[in-house]
């Protein structure tokens, strides 16, 4: 048996019937395109979680404010809720040994000279802990300090992207001109990678195009009154090793309790997001399985419907073979190799054409595709068995002939 | 290769078909022996069962009864993976309908039954270039059977025959596709190879093809009527 000419000829014989074979091949390329695209849609999704994970910190609890209307508001306020509010970090921090680090933030809508309206600075208002909780590392002068939020300084420190946009007016000693008032540049942040997040549940906040203020200093001056929900967020870590579910459920069990059973706001638990994420995974994968499970069993049957005809087809050549030494195992390998290497092709086909899926669908609808030797293989090998599968039958048919009679026939 | 060596010893050879419920007896008990070197003719009208026993001593089919010892080796009872060995080392086809495989080049036709032997690739193409020699078709190796005429691709279906040096070469109806003056040719080229040692039987109804072989065996209803045997 020579391997290199019986795949030749497995060739040949299928580039006699181009079309019969690249039609009846379809359904494997199709089956291929949806396993590798949808395996590197899945891949994909699965590194983007992992990354934003990454950044908000497994051992992390966000506790947000929720946007209530003002009926809602209303009613809070009649229980004697006002929202986050700083006291609420400080009875957290008493209450919780669990907790590390704790980070309260207040987005504040200003009107800031050198933003632009399509893509508007963040102006967040922190506390020094903020530095800490989120790893910012300092290029040139110094965060915001607890000095600064004692004493409402107005000072501020900007993400690498503002200082780099501002020029000359976003150094450090520079003024930063803020609804009416002037902040003094304190520090520039080193510049943070940043990822675009998909979920809505995890914002993860570009620090580049951030300006960092004192907590307290936004609130003074034009409004006066103390508005509703005094923080945006609180930023929580817990200690290593703790079980993170329940200190979240002890944080939103004092916090309902502060705010007189009103469920103002909403405890994210990134652990808990990255656990249900891996459930919809879950059942992604199975939904894949199944659509490609089904294609191949389709493809399968157009290949041995094919093998059949080509093998009635055949029957002479079948029969001359048998007359000129070929066993039956001969015949048997001859027309399974036919099958596999028609299988395999259309794997190819299918991989080549899953790849550009991918590749669109991450262009077209921003989704991070990542595609992996794995994936490929899987594809491969899959292809390949379907052949195996569906040729075998055929083939062995094929063998079980009469030479005597395959040769008589016509 | 010694002048008295027994090649085909067949003793009471029966072969019967079923057809449905019907029981078709092809060979009532046929009795054959050929020597290395013997140029033997079958003849018969159509349904005497000349084919039927050309497959059997080509071992392409197996005897109801009887026995069958080719080169010594009695293959009434063996396997089909056996017989198809013997196919592959022993015995060469050459049939009326030519059966060459049409995508393949006259070399590759001439070479496929090393597809199913042990000749390395080289060996396999080394070989089959000298049995194109043989039947004088050099020039025509790489044309596909498609382009030659019917002598032409009878001379390739004996060189895939020669190809791979038989004990015996069985041809069936030889001459019945082609005009008689290409079968004179056919039939000069089976007298040559004879003459170079090879073992012939040729199945046919023509009496001038008859007339070349040293013994003829008549056959009809399953039965050999009569031998003649020439000198």
């Amino acid at each position: 048996m020579k391997w290199s000419q019986v795949i030749l000829d497995a060739w040949r014989a299928l580039l006699r019937h181009r079309l019969r074979s690249l039609l009846s091949t379809l359904g494997i390329v199709f089956a291929v395109v949806a396993v590798v695209a949808m395996l590197a849609i899945a891949e994909g999704a699965k590194r983007e979680i992992l990354d934003q994970i990454d950044i908000l910190g497994t051992n992390s609890v966000i506790v947000r404010t929720l946007q209530l209307t003002e009926a809602q508001q209303a009613a809070a306020r009649r229980r004697l809720s006002h929202g986050l509010d700083l006291a609420d970090v400080t009875s957290l921090e008493r209450a919780i040994s669990a907790i590390s680090c704790i980070a309260p933030l207040k987005e504040v809508k200003a009107s800031l000279s050198a933003s632009t309206s399509q893509n508007p600075f963040e102006i967040l208002a922190i506390t020094a802990s903020y530095q800490s909780a989120k790893g910012l590392g300092i290029q040139q002068g110094r965060f915001i300090c607890n000095a600064d939020v004692t004493w409402k300084n107005l000072v501020c420190v900007l993400g690498h992207e503002v200082s780099r946009l501002l020029g000359n007016d976003g150094r450090v000693g520079g003024v930063l001109r803020l609804e009416n008032r002037a902040y003094h540049i304190v520090g520039i942040l080193q510049e943070r990678q940043w990822l675009r997040s998909k979920s809505s549940a995890l914002t993860v906040r570009n620090f580049n195009r951030a300006v960092f203020i004192p907590i307290g200093t936004e609130v003074m001056g034009a409004h006066g009154r103390k508005e509703f929900g005094e923080l945006s967020e609180i930023w929580i870590r817990i200690v290593r090793n703790t079980n993170v579910q329940a200190s979240a459920a002890a944080i939103k069990r004092i916090l309902i309790q502060r705010h007189g059973g009103v469920e103002d706001f909403q405890v994210i638990v990134p652990q808990e997001l990255l656990n249900q994420a891996q459930k919809t995974q879950r059942i992604f994968n199975i939904v894949l399985g199944c659509i490609a499970g089904i294609s191949l069993l389709v493809g399968g049957i157009g290949i041995m419907n094919t093998m059949l005809a080509s093998v009635a087809e055949r029957t002479k050549e079948i029969g001359i073979r048998r007359a000129i030494g070929a066993t039956r195992k001969h015949i048997v390998v001859q027309f399974l190799c036919e099958s596999i290497v028609l299988t395999i092709t259309g794997g190819c086909i299918g991989i080549i054409l899953g790849i550009g899926g991918a590749v669109i669908i991450s262009k077209v609808a921003e989704w991070r595709t990542v595609l992996t030797p794995w994936s490929i293989t899987t594809s491969i090998l899959m292809a390949g068995c379907v052949g195996l599968v569906s040729g075998l039958y055929p083939a062995v048919r094929a063998a079980r002939l009469d030479p005597a009679r395959a040769l008589r026939h016509e | 290769m010694s002048s008295s060596e027994q090649i085909v010893e067949a003793r009471g050879i029966k072969k019967a078909y079923e057809m449905g419920t019907e029981r078709v007896e092809a060979l009532r008990g046929v009795d054959i022996s050929i020597q290395t070197g013997e140029f033997v003719g079958i003849m018969g009208s159509s349904g005497s069962g000349k084919s039927t026993l050309m497959h059997i001593l080509g071992c392409l089919e197996k005897a109801t009864e009887g026995t069958y010892l080719l080169g010594g080796q009695d293959i009434s009872r063996v396997s089909d993976h056996d017989l198809s060995l013997m196919r592959a080392n022993q015995i060469g086809f050459v049939f009326q309908t030519f059966n060459l495989i049409p995508q393949y080049s006259v070399l590759e036709n001439v070479a496929m039954p090393f597809l199913y032997r042990k000749e390395t690739r080289n060996e396999a193409g080394l070989l089959a270039e000298r049995a194109i020699e043989r039947v004088g078709l050099s020039a025509r190796c790489n044309h596909k059977p498609s382009e030659l005429s019917g002598g032409e691709m009878q001379r390739v279906a004996i060189a895939r025959a020669l190809a791979v040096d038989p004990l015996l070469i069985l041809a069936d109806e030889p001459t019945g596709n082609l005009d008689s003056e290409t079968s004179k040719s056919i039939i000069s080229l089976f007298s040559e190879l004879n003459k170079q040692g090879t073992t012939l039987i040729v199945v046919t109804h023509e009496k001038e093809v008859a007339s070349h072989c040293q013994t003829v065996y008549h056959l009809n209803d399953g039965r050999i009527v009569n031998d003649e045997e020439r000198t």
